[in-house]
């Protein structure tokens, strides 16, 4: 078992998060307006200061704690590889919105999201993009006119 | 004052704002009945909409949405066993014992009964609790609503199931995140790391949306891949188990009234929330009731004890709301976001400013009964259905809303980058099991916390103990470490043993 797998979640990103507040303390501090001891001691990075030591001591105190049993152990399945796939189509449905409108870009999101999430059937699928995207058209473009068509 | 209460709900009172309720419930009901969905996500995905509508227009929808999720999770923890939500997780006690005793038509019924009671306790003490308040958040200055604010924080944070440190970790984390951008005081800009977008801080909507609606559909897929895909069990049918008598209701008098006054209570307390009140009203109802003893076989007190408490809090956690600002909850926060993105800002203020948005909340609650218990006989017919379609094409579906929702707002593909982001900064934080609600508060929160500290600081010299001198300010904080002190699961021998210097090389998590 390597060393990694043993290491339950909440600890690895407590961690991560006690990391990230140290961080941008030490960003914060390095700051003309975070600086400590200049006349704007109590300015703009006065609050940042208090939220950032109180993250990075809950972090490191969560990092403590013992293991529930719904904690899972880190490994290389903890984030999954379709939850990225389903992020980049997002990200680049949101690309195509702002390029090429509702209309067109909704039908193969929508058809490839589905196969990700575990769809099968062409034909279920069809009628599944078909119905949702003609249902949403109607509400986000020819009802509330929300959307680029 | 009179006046302006028949003008309010005259105003109110439109055919077009009754329907906006009546369809929110349904919309609140059905998303509810959603295996791993929640109204309070359902409201974040439609908020972008209520933008462009009339105020009263979208509370409206916002009303329904937050009445019929109060219900709707009940059909998830009667049909399924499964709790689509913190809240209706009581319900599952008593009232899956009775599904499969073939009683589950019965215990659905007494559920909406149960939660039209405490709909009418909440809408009640919504109206005398705003009342009573308003006058007394008026006279606070900076000083004493630092102090309000940083009770409201720790009692957010201590009341969140789970880990105590985490929730004030993620609490910190969500006021961090609301520090980006231009600083309320100096307007110096903070945390920007010269990405334009930044400049104006972090929008609310795709926020919201990615922390709350898109981990939880991101989490749902990764289970669906975990080998817990939702499998549907066939229920057993008894002839007449699904017939509620007047009797059988009116035996759970005593329960339904002591769950509502529990849940009203609850529901004023700034993160005490529904799920608590559920719980503690199914603990307290089980010692006082002769019943008692047959809590958890599947009796109709049980379902009535969680379920009135549960709807309870609807209307009493937006008292704090309305009266200091505060969102006590996150439905309440959904409605700050609501009131905030139409220019309206809840708090002290708002009576005097816009006594008409008060007024006319309350009459919307008073309808949103009516519309309950409509939106739920209806929603009787068509849930199961609903409960049965395939997680596969429902969730990707869901996901399209968001991105339209946030899309839709400002026709920007940025907020759908930053919409996934936080999208998946929950799932990671939902993984760790991390509680998202005081994250989300916390942002919400973010300018009410730093603006009073400052403006008391600058009243006070930037000497802290300016404070001292403010003895309501004070009683405020003494209450918050109280709060911090006798709630936590925090270990305090246990801590002091794991830092002492001797054990720094040993490992503490046991395995």
């Amino acid at each position: 078992v390597s060393r990694m797998s043993r290491v339950p979640i909440s600890v690895a990103v407590s961690g991560g998060l006690a990391a990230l507040a140290f961080g941008l303390i030490v960003y914060t501090l390095a700051q003309p307006w975070g600086r400590i001891g200049s006349g704007d001691a109590l300015g703009a990075g006065f609050v940042p200061l208090i939220t950032l030591t109180g993250l990075l001591v809950f972090s490191l105190l969560a990092t403590r704690e013992p293991r529930r049993e719904s904690d899972e152990l880190l490994s290389k399945e903890t984030f999954g590889f379709r939850i990225a796939v389903v992020t980049g189509l997002s990200w680049a449905f949101g690309y195509s919105l702002d390029h090429f409108g509702m209309v067109v870009s909704t039908p193969p999101y929508l058809a490839l999201s589905l196969a990700v999430w575990g769809a099968r059937g062409w034909w279920r699928i069809a009628l599944v993009v078909a119905g949702v995207t003609l249902a949403l058209f109607i509400f986000y473009v020819r009802l509330f006119h929300r959307l680029p068509e | 004052m009179f006046e302006t209460f028949l003008g309010a709900a005259f105003h109110a009172l439109t055919l077009k704002n009754i329907a906006a309720v009546f369809v929110g419930v349904i919309v609140g009901d059905t998303f509810s009945v959603i295996p791993g969905m929640e109204a309070v996500q359902a409201m974040a995905i439609l908020l972008p909409l209520t933008l462009y509508w009339d105020p009263i227009f979208g509370l409206a929808f916002m009303v329904g949405m937050y009445k019929g999720g109060c219900f709707g999770g009940s059909f998830d923890s009667i049909l399924l066993g499964t709790p689509s939500n913190a809240e209706s997780a009581a319900t599952v006690l008593d009232g899956r014992p009775l599904a499969l005793k073939g009683q589950g038509g019965k215990a659905l019924r007494m559920a909406l009964f149960s939660s039209i009671t405490g709909d009418v306790f909440a809408t009640v003490v919504l109206m005398l609790g705003t009342s009573l308040i308003a006058p007394i958040a008026l006279s606070l200055g900076p000083p004493e609503y630092f102090g309000v604010v940083l009770l409201s924080f720790t009692t957010i944070s201590m009341a969140s199931s789970g880990s105590s440190y985490k929730a004030l970790a993620a609490a910190c984390l969500g006021l961090t995140v609301s520090t980006i951008g231009i600083d309320p005081i100096n307007s110096v800009q903070r945390y920007v790391f010269g990405i334009f977008a930044l400049g104006s801080g972090i929008n609310t909507i795709p926020f919201v949306i990615g922390l709350l609606s898109v981990s939880a559909i991101f989490l749902e897929l990764d289970h669906q891949w975990g080998g817990e895909a939702f499998r549907h069990e066939t229920l057993p049918e008894v002839p007449g188990g699904h017939r509620l008598t007047f009797r059988e209701f009116l035996s759970c008098a005593p329960v339904l009234i002591r769950g509502s006054l529990i849940g009203s209570i609850g529901g004023i307390l700034p993160g005490h929330g529904a799920a608590v009140s559920a719980f503690t009203s199914y603990a307290i109802n089980r010692k006082l009731s002769p019943n008692g003893k047959y809590y958890g076989t599947g009796v109709l007190e049980g379902v009535a004890a969680s379920q009135s408490a549960d709807s309870a809090t609807a209307g009493p956690s937006l008292v704090p709301l309305l009266t200091l600002g505060i969102p006590g909850s996150g439905t309440a926060a959904m409605f700050a976001a609501a009131l905030i993105i139409h220019g309206i800002s809840p708090g002290p203020l708002l009576f005097q400013q816009h006594a008409d948005i008060v007024y006319g909340i309350y009459v919307l609650f008073a309808v949103g009964v009516i519309a309950n218990l409509v939106g739920g006989y209806a929603l009787r017919m068509y849930a199961h259905k609903i409960v049965q379609l395939p997680r596969q094409y429902l969730f990707p579906a869901v996901l399209l809303m968001c991105i339209f929702s946030v899309y839709g707002q400002n026709r920007n593909a940025l907020d759908v980058y930053s919409m996934l982001a936080f999208g998946v900064v929950g799932y990671v934080l939902r993984k760790a099991l991390f509680p998202l609600a005081p994250m989300v508060m916390a942002f919400i929160l973010g300018q009410l916390f730093e603006v009073p500290l400052r403006q008391s600081l600058l009243l006070f010299n930037n000497d802290l103990r300016g404070f001292l001198v403010h003895p309501i300010a004070m009683a405020f904080f003494v209450a918050a470490l109280l709060v911090v002190l006798l709630t936590s699961s925090i270990d305090w021998r246990g801590l002091a043993r794991r830092w002492s210097p001797s054990r720094q090389g040993r490992a503490v998590h046991d395995e």
